[in-house]
């Protein structure tokens, strides 16, 4: 191949972080067993969505 | 404890990942698998008819991932599994907004016609930094919901953002659709461009309606009616991309999706006992017919239409042809009147038959008359060219002597050839025999043929061999000319076929000479080939006339 046909565009590297993302969220879905939590009550999902809401709009 | 609220659900554990009794309807699995074959089979479709094409690979790539989304929305549906049911929600909120900017993109290159410039490649995935940032932590999933046995997540911030920036792709589609059919140049372009952005509008909001509706409403089954819309969708953009960006065959293209819809449709039909889900999918697929049907008559009608139009054209084409024909041989036969007639005054002024011209004089009628000459000689060409085609050449048949008319063309052709300083030999074998046809005809093909070789060799020598072989005679003219390249070689003998660089060395070439010996030969049912070891390397150009032949 060319160097000159050798290119490298926006989207080939958010194919990639796309890539990671997939295997970010693999890890979390079945190696760290405990990061999402099982909400059995109403109630804490309504306290976990305040905290978790309040942080994203805190960002924004 | 968390474990026996989990067994108290009795969630089935399922088969193959895909198949269990979670699944509130076996219709889910006609609204998912049904868009994921028809998606693989018309996306691979039209990347194989078109490999390199930017569009037909961007509809590839959309069906793939519409087909990721569907199959992981199906597990989502069948599983047990609590791990892959935080997985398959996570990865769908992934990928869900990057169908819509797949979509775009495909939008903008199907308008435009060519691919999207680097700034605004880079403001479609702008909205989507977010997305990757945030899909692998609380902010996409907050957790699993076990306060009720229906399999559910419970979404953070990043799925509401999903939404926005879904309505602002949509936005953008719709836009890009509207300045495109405003702005295009005719009707039939401005129709084509709404029906595309129809299609994908339609299927993305079909695509969309579970999605959204479960978030707001908590009824995730509600919506999944809408995916019934994205094979119709998907092969209707395959339809149109085959139409407009390929120049296939749009009557094959519909007639197979069609095909390919039926036999998904009436075939899935074998799996459902229900009577009650048959009636719904008879109505998917009636629709899915009845649309890609449509666009098969349309695509009929467009071919009769365009082949009418063929039709008057081709009647309008020859009619000004055969008006051409006989003018541009009005045009020449008295232009060749008024050149020979040029010519002879200046012959007869050389002559001295208008007294003794001075010096400088004699040289300029000398320099007419050779222009002249040449003049006529060329006009003859394009006359003989113009009568072989039309037809209306006559060969007599009688017994000619070839060695003596090759010899004819020799004498004839020796001044010219020592005026370039080229060596011109002629060998004929004792064995040659007459052959039955057109002296005049013949001598004018074997003319045309060696005074080729003349022209085209700028030193060296032009070699003429006459010979017997088995039942034919054969001429061959051998020269150090400029040679033949392979590409030359295929127009060498065609009306008008001119060498990449021929006219460099012959400047008055009219390109009709090989086309006259290879009409004269082949009336004498002969043959003429050239060969030619490659630029610069001479030529060698063969004629066989059958011993027995007579002109026709």
């Amino acid at each position: 191949m060319k160097s000159s046909e050798f290119h490298i565009d926006i989207f080939d590297l958010f194919a990639v972080a796309i890539f990671f993302v997939v295997l970010q969220i693999f890890y979390v879905s079945f190696i760290k067993h405990d990061y999402y939590p099982i909400f059995t009550t109403e109630e804490e999902i309504k306290s976990e969505k305040d905290i978790n809401f309040g942080v994203f709009a805190e960002y924004l | 404890m968390i474990t026996d609220l989990i067994n108290a659900c009795g969630w089935d554990a399922g088969t193959y990942i895909f198949f269990s009794q979670n699944v509130f309807s076996p219709l889910i699995y006609y609204s998912h698998l049904t868009p994921v074959f028809v998606s693989i089979i018309f996306g691979v479709y039209i990347y194989v008819a078109n490999k390199k094409s930017l569009l037909n690979k961007t509809l590839f790539f959309i069906t793939i991932i519409l087909s990721v989304w569907l199959l992981l929305d199906l597990i989502l549906w069948a599983t047990d599994s609590v791990q892959i049911i935080e997985f398959a929600w996570a990865v769908i909120n992934l990928v869900e907004p990057v169908i819509y900017a797949a979509f775009v993109y495909f939008a903008a290159i199907f308008v435009s016609g060519k691919d999207m410039s680097e700034r605004t490649k880079f403001l479609l995935v702008l909205p989507l930094v977010p997305v990757i940032l945030l899909a692998g932590t609380h902010f996409n999933i907050l957790g699993f919901n076990l306060t009720n046995c229906d399999r559910e997540l419970v979404e953070g911030p990043m799925a509401y953002y999903n939404y926005v920036i879904e309505l602002i792709y949509t936005l953008w589609i719709l836009l890009l659709g509207l300045i495109s059919a405003y702005t295009a140049k005719d009707k039939l372009t401005r129709s084509h461009t709404l029906w595309m952005i129809s299609f994908i509008l339609v299927l993305l909001f079909g695509f969309a309606s579970g999605n959204i509706l479960g978030t707001f409403s908590d009824n995730w089954a509600l919506g999944q009616f809408g995916l019934f819309v994205i094979p119709v969708c998907v092969g209707g953009l395959a339809y149109f991309v085959v139409q407009f960006r390929f120049a296939g065959n749009t009557k094959i293209a519909a007639a197979q999706m069609l095909l390919i819809g039926l036999w998904l449709a009436v075939g899935s039909l074998l799996f459902l006992q229900n009577i009650r889900y048959v009636h719904i999918i008879v109505g998917a697929t009636l629709a899915f017919l009845a649309l890609l049907g449509y666009m098969l008559l349309q695509s009929f009608k467009l071919e009769v239409r365009q082949r009418q139009e063929i039709e008057k054209l081709a009647a309008n084409l020859e009619v000004i042809n055969k008006q051409q024909i006989v003018l541009i041989h009005f045009v020449t036969h008295q232009v060749k009147g008024f050149v020979a007639k040029s010519r002879n005054i200046f012959s007869m002024m050389l002559e001295g038959d208008f007294g003794q011209l001075p010096d400088s004089m004699k040289a300029i009628a000398e320099e007419g008359f050779k222009s002249d000459t040449k003049g006529v000689s060329t006009i003859q060409e394009i006359l003989n060219a113009s009568n072989i085609k039309s037809g209306k050449v006559t060969y007599a048949n009688i017994p000619v002597d070839l060695c003596e008319v090759t010899k004819e063309v020799m004498a004839d052709l020796k001044p010219v050839a020592e005026g370039k300083g080229l060596a011109l030999s002629f060998t004929c074998s004792d064995t040659v025999p007459t052959i039955a046809g057109d002296r005049l005809q013949l001598l004018n093909a074997l003319k045309n043929l060696i005074d080729n070789s003349i022209k085209y060799t700028v030193k060296g020598e032009v070699n003429v061999i006459l010979e017997k072989g088995d039942s034919v005679v054969r001429l061959i003219v051998k020269d150090t000319g400029i040679g033949i390249t392979e590409e030359d070689m295929k127009n060498l003998f065609t009306e008008g076929g001119h060498g990449k660089d021929s006219q460099k060395i012959n400047v008055d070439s009219t390109g009709f000479g090989l086309f006259i010996v290879k009409n004269i030969i082949e009336a004498h049912h002969g043959r003429v080939w050239a060969e030619s070891p490659g630029e610069g390397k001479g030529s060698r150009f063969v004629v066989e006339l059958p011993i027995s032949a007579t002109a026709s």
